[in-house]
């Protein structure tokens, strides 16, 4: 029972994602109702987990309409505040050999911050502050361990659209820890 | 840059001195890792070859074996250059690389030496300048044609071509000098993949077209293949 | 001096392809094109060191490692469910 369980806590977290975190516990246990009644509806074609997880994000949805119509993972954000680098990290256009390369190498990072503690707060906060649908992407692939193809299934996206969120959440966090990686001062 | 499928091990008149496939070349960092995947490779033991490495059959040609033919080397430079055997059927061939789908590693090509990859940097740039002072002469630049001419450091020739690239961000001479200057830099710090990049780049920039850089490229090969004796008669051959 | 345009990709392209590298998704011309640049650029290496060591950290935030065999179980326990043994 501790493998429902372990999946238990993802789905809540995934539950918040569409609904109010006060309502996610219940959200799930929903899903498991479903589950149990849906089940000689499984056939093995999809994976298990992407299965149950599907069925959860279809009660959450149901959930989440009376408090807000829209859908996660219905479209793309984008804009500046999405690039991987902000701009002025590199020689501009009019640079006559190199537009568009590093102005200033980046440092390499301390090996003894990558496994302190207060690294692993600093993701952990970087993530919270994603927007949903990219927090949600990155938590199933780098933090559960996720594919691709799961991760695709159960949120019933693209796998392009996936590897956009994905590359947007990770470039993210990765900008959020790099001043204290390359060894700034912890926030 | 279309790649194909170019070459049957089997029916090559080159056989590996060590077992059935075809004897090609690759660049590793130090320790015998993957530059980009971080992998390590089995290392020979003495005379035996080191474990095959087999790549998954459906992720080729991406997690291949990617190897060198000697006019592929420039591309490549790295801390270590080794003979990989490549055992295969089929073999993949882009301008830049081959690629299989299992290898192993023979045997280390020691001559690829630091010192050696510096010397290669060092020629790249020089060859940079040879380059501009052409040019500089050709444009009535004369006093700059010759002072990078007499130039006897790659540390003197990064001095003296950087003052020149500043002096103008539009005028094409002054840009010229910019490219020496920076194969120099990179080439006083033994960066050599970098270096020999630049050098390339300034012939594209000069002949205005990507044969400029893909000629400049063949002359880089043939200097490592005349340093490391792999030019001919050797089992490096090219297709 | 016409110019015929570079092969190369630039540093502020190769940061937004890095993860469709890592993924898998660039055809083997751009991905040869990708590792053409990497050879060349200290700062990109270093960038592409840097992304994959955020995926590394984010990793260490899950609970627990899930088992590689964590499917199986759950689907033997479903198995049973269906049977009716668990109810």
């Amino acid at each position: 029972m501790s493998l429902v369980e372990r999946h238990h806590r993802a789905m809540v977290r995934l539950a918040g994602a569409y609904v109010p975190s006060a309502v996610a516990e219940e959200v799930a246990q929903e899903a498991w109702i479903g589950v149990v009644k849906g089940l000689h509806k499984f056939e093995g074609r999809s994976s298990l987990k992407a299965w149950i997880f599907r069925i959860l994000i279809n009660c959450a949805q149901f959930r989440g309409l009376r408090e807000a119509r829209a859908v996660p993972f219905s479209a793309l954000e984008c804009d500046a505040q999405d690039r991987a680098v902000p701009e002025e990290r590199f020689l501009d256009a009019e640079h006559p050999r190199w537009p568009g390369h590093w102005a200033k190498y980046p440092e390499p990072w301390s090996d003894q911050r990558l496994i302190s503690n207060e690294t692993l707060a600093m993701v952990a906060n970087a993530m919270e502050g994603l927007p949903l649908t990219q927090r949600e992407v990155m938590r199933l692939r780098d933090v559960e361990g996720w594919t691709s193809a799961e991760v695709c299934e159960a949120l019933e996206i693209s796998e392009a659209n996936q590897r956009v969120l994905l590359h947007r959440a990770r470039s993210k966090v990765r900008r959020a820890i790099e001043p204290y990686m390359s060894g700034g001062e912890a926030p | 840059m279309s790649a194909m499928i170019c070459w049957r091990s089997s029916e090559s008149g080159k056989q590996a001195r060590y077992g059935e496939g075809m004897i090609a070349l690759k660049f590793l960092a130090r320790g015998a890792v993957g530059p980009f995947t971080g992998f390590v490779w089995p290392s020979p033991a003495g005379s035996t070859a080191g474990a095959w490495v087999e790549s998954p059959p459906e992720r080729f040609p991406e997690r291949g074996i990617h190897a060198c033919l000697v006019e592929h080397l420039p591309y490549w430079t790295d801390d270590e250059l080794w003979e990989v055997e490549l055992s295969d059927e089929k073999i993949l061939c882009s301008p830049m690389q081959i690629v299989a789908s299992r290898g192993r590693l023979v045997e280390r090509v020691a001559a690829w030496t630091p010192r050696l990859a510096q010397e290669f940097g060092q020629a790249c740039a020089l060859k940079a300048r040879d380059r501009a002072v052409e040019l500089m002469k050709q444009g009535t630049r004369l006093a700059e044609a010759e002072q990078l001419f007499a130039c006897r450091s790659i540390a003197e020739l990064e001095r003296v071509a950087r003052p020149m690239s500043a002096q103008s961000k539009t005028d094409s001479l002054s840009n010229i000098a910019g490219y020496v200057a920076d194969a120099a830099t990179f080439a006083r710090i033994s960066d050599v993949a970098t270096a020999s990049y630049i050098a390339a780049e300034l012939a594209r920039v000069t002949s205005g077209s990507m044969q400029g850089f893909l000629l400049e490229r063949s002359w880089q090969g043939r200097w490592i293949a005349d340093r490391l004796r792999l030019a001919h008669g050797s089992p490096h051959v090219s297709v | 001096m016409s110019n015929e345009a570079s092969m190369d990709i630039t540093c502020q392209e190769l940061v937004e392809l890095v993860t469709d590298y890592s993924e898998g998704a660039l055809s083997h011309e751009d991905r040869t094109r990708f590792e053409q640049h990497l050879v060349m650029c200290g700062g990109c290496k270093e960038y592409l060191r840097e992304m994959r060591k955020t995926i590394a950290i984010s990793r260490k935030l899950s609970d627990e490692d899930l088992p590689a065999n964590v499917r199986d179980d759950l689907l033997a326990l479903f198995r049973k469910w269906k049977a009716g043994s668990l109810r």
